[in-house]
């Protein structure tokens, strides 16, 4: 017999629980405390102290169906992690189209059409130019519009969330800077490949999107730095933040109250009056560092 | 849901006992075993989901107290989950009165 079953058990049910932190810590909080009372109740009515934490775990039951219980939640919670941030990257993906767009409009009044709209397909050297150079301006002005209303659904689809994070921190970021990298790498390549062929004719056609892509790619990385590389400051670092509203934190308005986290990963400690309850993360700090809080506590009532 | 198994009643049962008060997960099997005079002996580890999704549907709440130098969670009904409550015990009883009824 295990010297400790209970700590055997702990492990056990720690390393197979497949759910966010929250949850996981919770659920192990909860079933250490349960498994200690009932071996304490068992070792006081006679058993020897490894005996009754051998009976608590029996009585406790299997870690299987615990598990299988957590995770059904936390994959659909995944699930919706997933999509919100498909939703996100697919969002500033079309928005950087749509950029391009107008830096293409920019090279059309600049450089002349020829210059995005150099080589086509169509038949008529100068309807074709200019067919193509418009077509570069307008629709890709519409991808953009298109990808502002994804991000819209996105800040709200967010905005309305306020279970933690599952999704490892910097993974967003870091397949979004990915994804543009590899866009800004392929459209320099085709414009250089333009020039080497025809000249300045066409090149603005990839050009202008290489132009997007590469600040897009800077962004995502700087914002995968932040998440991924430690914060020169401790990352448990409380933040005293006094929440007037008196009935309720959750109240927005609180936001403009809160000058609190500059930097991730950093917790914030509410103080709040009489009656106030701690409410979702997302209401009481900026969005933008909502991810990195890991929680707020209630210190005072 | 009805007259299905032991684990498929164990919402109901969960309200019937936080419906006499504020309990944690302990008490709360404690008082299920008690009342049913130990014929309802679950896996004590499964109320905790079970607790939990009721949290998440409303029907419950929690709160962390000190007892004894522990800090525990305590589980309490809230209004929508007393409401629910009634509703399901009543579809309960209905169900019970048909079956023996029929197999009377």
């Amino acid at each position: 017999m295990s010297e400790s079953p209970i700590e055997d058990y702990l492990d056990e049910l720690l390393r197979r629980t497949r759910a966010d932190a929250r949850t996981t810590r919770r659920l192990l909080d909860e079933a250490s405390d349960h498994l200690h009372a009932t071996a304490a109740e068992l070792h006081s009515g006679g058993m020897s102290r490894q005996e009754a934490e051998a009976e608590a775990v029996r009585r406790f039951g299997p870690v299987t169906p615990i598990v299988r219980a957590t995770f059904r939640r936390s994959f659909l919670a995944l699930v919706f992690e997933t999509l919100r941030a498909a939703l996100f990257l697919a969002g500033c993906g079309l928005v950087a189209v749509g950029i391009s767009g107008l830096l293409a409009l920019v090279m059309n009044l600049w450089a002349g059409r020829s210059f995005v709209g150099g080589e086509t397909v169509f038949p008529g050297p100068a309807a074709s130019v200019q067919e193509t150079a418009d077509d570069a301006v307008v629709l890709r002005v519409i991808a953009g519009l298109v990808g502002l209303l994804l991000l819209l659904g996105y800040l709200a689809w967010r905005r309305h969330t306020s279970s933690p994070p599952l999704l490892p921190a910097g993974l967003v970021d870091a397949l979004g800077a990915a994804a543009f990298a590899a866009g800004t790498a392929g459209l320099a390549i085709t414009s250089a490949d333009q020039a080497a062929q025809t000249g300045t004719p066409g090149v603005g056609f990839p050009l202008s999107g290489a132009l997007v892509a590469l600040p897009a790619t800077v962004y995502f990385c700087i914002r995968a730095a932040r998440a991924l590389l430690p914060s020169r400051t401790s990352p448990y670092q409380s933040v005293r933040v006094t929440v007037t509203q008196r009935s309720t934190v959750r109240d927005r308005r609180c936001c403009t109250r809160l000058p609190i986290v500059r930097r991730p990963p950093h917790s914030a400690t509410v103080i709040a009056e009489s009656g106030a309850r701690p409410g979702p993360r997302r209401r009481l700090v900026r969005p933008r560092y909502a991810r990195s809080v890991p929680r707020i506590r209630l210190l005072s009532r | 849901m009805l007259g299905g198994s032991l684990k498929n009643n164990v919402d109901l049962m969960l309200m019937g006992v936080l419906r006499h008060g504020p309990a944690h997960g302990y008490a709360i099997i404690a008082a299920l075993r008690e009342r049913s005079d130990g014929e309802f002996d679950l896996a004590e580890g499964t109320i905790y989901p079970a607790l939990h999704r009721l949290e998440r549907a409303g029907l419950i709440e929690s709160s962390l107290e000190s007892a004894q130098g522990r800090r525990r969670r305590t589980y309490a009904l809230t209004a929508r989950g007393r409401k629910e409550f009634t509703s399901q015990r009543r579809a309960w009883h209905s169900y019970v009165a048909n079956m023996q009824a029929v197999i009377a």
